[in-house]
């Protein structure tokens, strides 16, 4: 688990031998890491109930056709905020990002009368 | 996070994928067997075999139910297929009471079968590990993981087609089980992917309701009834008795009604003796992947044709259903299904080339600790022991699914609760399995303070686990034959199902057996260490 969350200072990063940074250690790395699949699995969840939601609402189709669709979408949205939680460069940004998606999502669900 | 994009989406792929990997392999295994669940159900209930030779099921199903039922509410009879030769009759008595169920032979009469869970058991282990909901969600929960792993895998193997011409056997040991891993995965990948997307969407409404629940007020059964295509209203009884029609002259007008190969499935009867009687065919192809299906309606009285429902819907229902039947590939041609179970044995491949993987990669690390003389015995024995019980348990699901197999020979036809044995002898072998594998690690930890003794222990371990499950797999037509005679019986009426199961268990047996084999002698060039 070496160097998670490590590189984020601009320094130079020694690569060990499996290709892999190992700088980086103990607490601030574990942090990282838990911040990471926090916001991967708890955030992922959250922006892709919600935004099932939302496509459901917006999409110009019979509310039936509209709630399948999204919800057979959904998963591939799980995917991408997976994905973007541990590619985004700073964990702070990463949070704050899928926290303005949270928002944003909901705000729909909260305007579009269902 | 870490320097690149790559490097971070190995990070991920490596510990999602061993974390998960053995539920994951248990799983998919499950799955893999289940594509034949209906022909597994067929072999655990041997009182069934060859009790319909020469039958016109359908007469033979009326005249049982007219015996059986003459007052019932309605009246089903499961057709034959080539998955099962069996003939089941169901009935509803009255409003509020349960449904009978009984199997009848060529002559019409009851037989008595073992209670057992058969494939059906295996099919429920695959999408819910025998935990209800909670294991419904557990499997959901792997299933979007395993999808996320496959996605960062394709990312990390980028160059994807250069890579899989690439197989290194005679590099140290991470690159050749690498190599292994990755070959596999890109020969199952399109597969791979479509079934685990196609698994999440089917339990769409349990795993991420969101669209059902902000959208459409949480109306499950609404939402689906507003989607699907009707059904035929209820018939009601009129309370006048009238004679049945003949359901076989009923059953040979359908042949001349609709387009396509389409063949009668399941025979439902309404308000059977009444003069409101109604007779539903549902039938189903083996042609198409999807759409191969509909409703047939007949006056019960007279056997005129009344109406039909084909499988329409909305096109997200469509979709859905197609998703569906993708994924449980439940009508489809017999090769079609074979495909579907190869290509799902070799997703079991890639998983568990995967955690070998990850044991491999830390194996060399500990073994060249061992060679600096400076062992950390207690993660290396912690590693050691991941390694051994990823033996345990892969090796030990082939060993546990015989046992359950040989179980329902065993265990005598009438015993108590059988059923519920049966599945315990499964669990029970498989955890005894990978209690084997830690004990017999554990007890040649003397002989791992070296890097040839670790090496040549872990292989051993190896060898046991393939060694116990060839010899189950093996064992498994000889109890079938000292039990029911089952063997000679199945190449005498050359059952093609029965035969089938046997000869995927022989290849099984043997495959196992050469895994035995290769893990027992020495490391081949893949697995040498590397001299520091």
């Amino acid at each position: 688990m070496e160097g998670v969350g490590a590189a984020r200072t601009g320094d130079a990063v020694e690569t060990g031998m499996n290709g892999k940074p190992e700088t980086g250690s103990g607490l601030s790395h574990a942090l990282a890491v838990t911040a990471r699949i926090g916001a991967a699995v708890l955030m992922g969840y959250a922006i892709t109930y919600v935004a099932a939601g939302a496509a459901s609402l917006v999409m110009p189709l019979p509310r039936t056709e509209a709630v399948l669709w999204a919800s057979i979408a959904s998963f591939m949205v799980y995917t991408a905020v997976a994905i973007y939680a541990f590619a985004a460069a700073s964990v702070l940004r990463m949070w704050r990002d899928l926290l303005l998606v949270l928002a944003l999502l909901s705000a729909v669900v909260a305007l579009v009368p269902a | 996070m870490l320097a690149t994009f790559r490097q971070s989406m190995t990070w991920l792929h490596t510990w999602c994928g061993l974390v998960f990997g053995w539920v994951l392999f248990a799983v998919f295994f499950a799955g893999t067997v289940a594509v034949f669940r209906l022909e597994v159900d067929y072999w655990m209930t041997p009182e069934l075999h060859g009790k319909l030779k020469g039958a016109a099921p359908v007469a033979t199903a009326q005249g049982a139910l007219e015996c059986l039922a003459p007052g019932a509410l309605r009246w089903t009879i499961d057709l034959p297929d080539e998955r099962a030769d069996v003939l089941r009759i169901r009935w509803q008595p009255a409003p509020r009471e349960r449904l009978q169920s009984r199997y009848i032979d060529a002559a019409g009469n009851e037989l008595p079968v073992r209670d057992t869970r058969g494939g059906t058991m295996i099919y429920r282990f695959h999408y819910g590990l025998l935990l209800g909901r909670t294991g419904m969600w557990m499997v959901g929960g792997l299933a979007m993981v395993m999808f996320v792993t496959l996605l960062t895998g394709i990312i990390i193997h980028a160059k994807i087609f250069k890579e899989f011409f690439t197989f290194r056997p005679g590099r140290a040991p991470p690159r050749a089980w690498l190599d292994a891993h990755t070959v596999s995965s890109v020969m199952s990948l399109p597969f791979t992917v479509m079934i685990t997307y196609t698994g999440l969407v089917i339990w769409w409404f349990i795993w991420m309701p969101g669209g059902l629940d902000l959208a459409f007020g949480g109306d499950r059964a609404g939402l689906f009834r507003e989607m699907a295509p009707p059904g035929f209203e209820a018939a009601k009884a009129s309370g006048q008795p009238a004679p049945l029609a003949d359901l076989s002259g009923i059953v040979a007008a359908a042949t001349q009604i609709g387009e396509g190969d389409l063949h009668v499935a399941t025979i439902t009867v309404f308000n059977p003796g009444d003069s409101a009687a109604r007779v539903e065919l549902a039938r189903v192809s083996d042609r198409a992947i999807w759409g191969g299906s509909d409703r047939l309606r007949f006056d019960g009285v007279t056997g005129s044709y009344l109406d039909r429902r084909g499988e329409t819907g909305q096109p997200a229902y469509v979709a859905f259903r197609a998703f569906r039947i993708l994924h449980e590939i439940k009508f489809a041609a017999l090769w079609l299904r074979w495909l579907f179970f190869v290509m799902s044995a070799a997703s079991c491949v890639v998983i568990a080339t995967g955690a070998v993987l990850w044991g491999a990669k830390r194996r060399a690390r500990h073994l060249r600790e061992f060679a600096k003389d400076e062992p950390q015995m207690h993660s290396a024995l912690a590693c050691f022991g991941v390694e051994a019980l990823n033996a345990g348990v892969i090796a030990g699901m082939f060993t546990a699914t015989s046992a359950y197999f040989m179980a329902n020979r065993i265990i005598p036809a009438a015993a108590p609760g059988r059923a519920d044995m049966e599945v315990n002898v499964f669990f029970l072998v498989w955890f005894t399995c990978a209690a084997i594998a830690l004990v017999t690690m554990l007890a040649r930890r003397r002989a791992m303070t070296q890097a040839d003794g670790a090496q040549r222990v872990l292989r051993s371990v190896w060898s046991l686990q393939w060694a116990l499950a060839a010899v189950a797999a093996g064992a498994l037509p000889l109890v079938d034959q000292i039990t029911t005679g089952g063997l000679v019986d199945a190449l005498a009426r050359r059952d093609p199902v029965l035969l089938a199961f046997h000869a995927t268990n022989l290849g099984l047996a043997c495959g196992l057996m050469f895994a035995a084999w290769k893990a027992s002698g020495p490391p081949g060039r893949a697995m040498r260490l590397k001299r520091a």
